[in-house]
């Protein structure tokens, strides 16, 4: 059986090689952020949408397009504003004079990289209409459906800050991303290297390296890596803490008012073994676990007024699950 | 035309006739009127009677009366016109909607023609209001007949006067204000100490509570913690940890070919002597993290790196399926046991590893 684990690993070895040509292409652009950049490429590897947080000017939006570059495929980035429609989103039946016929006109997000920009400046009418093309994957205009590109990954941001006139995600919405990234400031050596490159006056530009096939085919072989049982059952350990910490794993109280739906686990699952893919290892590790659960766990743990209260954080109470939970 | 004697006595008697027909009390409309009185006299009419003689020899009879003729604002009085004539020729009524003002028209009634021996009877009703006060006049309203040879003759009827009062009495609008008027809001005292210092206690009160709570809280930490006595669990850990060793091999997991589940025991067993020893979690640890952890602890050179090594082998071994080999399973035991041994009193004294001898783990290899 091993000798199954370890053929999968030799291919993994072959066939992730566009990887460092990947990332290579990807610094040419973006000076540090490499928590990032792993996660963007964990979301793109496993098919998982991915919200990134962070104040304006961490370079969210240009890690994202310099991913799209880099990948050579079709990327459209769709700036989201108080007056847009899911029209401007989807697309629409259009009337043509000529023929005196309907025809439809495909909105942006028949594309296979989608920036949705400030995605809680739109109303929830727009975020539902993305929302529900990410999880069907497929768009009815009129009355016809539409299957969406393949690979179709919808990377949006949002801003903590400047909350007045926004429309925050509800939480059944933001479920539906499987990593939401909290995206911090650069350390002083990257600032420095940020404005070096920056004061040259040419803004690099990042080249297509990688194919969507290649992309495609990675994803296969991700989801053939080996996760064992006790993974499994770590998983569930985690997952079922957020739900009754007092059952399940520490004692946290009253400070969790929901914890993490089943989507968590198979995002769990899936997410680890990206990131075992990342590390090139053909089986998935506890490692891989801890590594990505706090981004696929902090949107869906909803923290009790109590917990606010004592200045605790959805991120604070993950921390605790993971930090008490007994390793395999 | 002409007209001979005997018919026109004939038709002197069907007129006599026709004004008694309409001399007979008129049809009222209870149902309209009922819902519609005022505190006016109900029981006054005025009325207008006009006979005119039309077209040579026709007698026309045109009747218009009001009901009651004292009423209040927004009353409804009764407006009934009445026309007698014979058969020949035809009357055009007045128009009424819109005409009338300052009166309103409500609702009109048009009864069918009421035909009587020399003549016949026509008949309209209108359900009248007026929104004014005082002397109302309805003017005179103009009646039309047209001769069976085509002669038109106009006939008009008097004024009416109707008196319309105010439904406030005259008494109290000369008062000046009426009771309707708002009153002004009520001036409330302002007391605000009183609320204040509610304010204050309520505030003090939630304050203590809170701190209280986390005296509380702060308190059951410190119990917990204090049920461990770190020496007594120190000086235990290697006891615990050597027992266990020595269980695991004797129960023989190696001779048995269970070497998965002889890492397993193993790699947990390590990770609780830590625990205990060093007060490092390693239970909760990956691998990694237990590596980066022991960084700090104090361990000889090469002890960190040793444990990385066993630790990733078995991970090999817990995760991917990878089937270890006995030697090595033999020695990593061997190899376990020594650091437990040359570290059983680490963390407790400023003994080195020099004072505890070689174990062949480690930097010390």
């Amino acid at each position: 059986m091993y000798a199954d684990i370890k053929a999968i690993g030799e291919r993994i070895e072959r066939e992730s090689e566009f990887l460092v040509t990947l990332v290579s292409e990807i610094d040419k652009v973006i000076v540090g952020q490499s928590y990032m950049v792993e996660r963007l490429l964990i979301g793109l590897l496993a098919d998982g949408h991915v919200l990134i947080e962070g104040v304006p000017g961490l370079a969210k939006t240009l890690a994202v397009r310099t991913l799209s570059r880099a990948i050579d495929t079709k990327f459209q980035r769709i700036q989201f504003t108080p007056d847009l429609l899911p029209a401007d989103l989807i697309g629409t039946m259009v009337y043509t004079a000529k023929t005196g016929e309907f025809t439809t006109k495909k909105g942006p997000i028949f594309s296979n990289l989608i920036l949705a920009d400030e995605i809680n400046r739109a109303p929830a009418k727009v975020q539902s209409a993305l929302l529900e093309a990410m999880q069907e994957r497929q768009v009815t205009i009129g009355s016809r459906t539409f299957p969406l590109d393949d690979p179709f990954l919808v990377l949006a941001t949002q801003n903590p800050i400047e909350q007045e006139g926004t429309y925050p995600l509800p939480e059944a919405q933001v479920d539906r991303f499987m990593l939401k990234l909290r995206v911090g400031y650069p350390s002083r050596d990257e600032e420095l290297e940020i404005m070096e490159r920056m004061s040259k006056g040419k803004e690099p530009v990042a080249s297509p390296v990688v194919s969507p096939e290649t992309i495609l085919k990675a994803r296969d072989l991700v989801r053939e890596i080996y996760v064992d049982d006790k993974i499994k059952q770590y998983i569930l350990d985690i997952v079922f803490a957020t739900r009754g910490p007092s059952e399940h794993g520490p004692d946290l109280g009253d400070l969790i008012a929901y914890g993490a739906s089943p989507r968590a686990s198979i995002y769990l699952i899936a997410a680890a073994r990206a990131h075992a893919f990342l590390e090139r290892r053909a089986y998935v590790t506890p490692e891989d676990i801890k590594a990505i659960a706090m981004d696929v766990l902090r949107h869906r743990v909803i923290i009790t007024y109590e917990a606010e209260a004592e200045e605790l954080t959805s991120e604070d109470i993950v921390q605790r699950i993971l930090d008490n939970i007994e390793v395999p | 035309m002409r007209v001979k004697s005997g018919h026109i006595i004939s038709r002197a008697f069907a007129l006599a006739v026709l004004v008694l027909a309409v001399a007979v009390p008129l049809i009222t409309l209870d149902e309209a009127l009922a819902d519609g009185q005022g505190s006016g006299d109900t029981t006054l009419t005025v009325e207008s009677l006009v006979h005119a003689t039309v077209a040579g020899d026709t007698i026309l009879e045109i009747r218009a009366s009001i009901s009651p003729a004292r009423a209040t604002v927004g009353d409804r009085l009764l407006l009934t016109l009445t026309v007698a004539r014979d058969y020949d020729g035809a009357v055009a009524f007045p128009r009424v909607a819109g005409e009338i003002a300052p009166f309103e028209v409500l609702d009109v009634i048009i009864h069918a023609t009421d035909e009587h021996v020399g003549g016949v009877i026509e008949r309209r009703q209108y359900v009248l209001a007026a929104f004014e006060t005082g002397d109302l006049r309805l003017s005179p309203l103009a009646f039309h007949y047209v001769s069976p040879e085509g002669d038109t003759t106009t006939v008009s009827t008097d004024t009416l006067v109707v008196i319309i009062e105010n439904t406030i009495p005259p008494e109290e609008l000369e008062q000046g204000p009426t009771p309707k008027d708002i009153k002004p809001p009520l001036e409330l005292k302002r007391r605000i100490w009183p609320a204040i210092v509610i304010a204050a206690l309520v505030a003090a009160v939630l304050v203590g509570l809170f701190y209280l709570r986390r005296w509380f809280r702060s308190r059951s930490k410190v119990n917990c913690e204090s049920e461990i006595e770190p020496e007594v669990r120190r000086e235990a850990a290697h006891i615990a940890a050597l027992a266990r060793l020595a269980e695991l091999e004797h129960e023989d997991l190696i001779g048995q070919g269970e070497l998965p589940r002889f890492y397993l025991v193993l790699t947990d067993l390590l990770r609780r002597y830590i625990l205990d020893r060093f007060s490092v979690d390693a239970v909760d640890m990956t691998t990694m993290e237990l590596a980066s952890a022991m960084c700090g602890a104090d361990l000889a050179e090469g002890d960190v790196e040793w444990m990385l090594d066993l630790l990733t082998y078995a991970d090999l071994s817990k995760f991917a399926r990878h089937m270890p080999t006995s030697e090595r399973a033999h020695g990593d035991l061997v190899a376990v046991r020594v650091f437990v041994e040359r570290t059983r009193f680490r963390g407790l004294s400023d003994l080195g590893p020099s004072d505890l001898g070689s174990s062949g783990v480690g930097g010390e290899e």
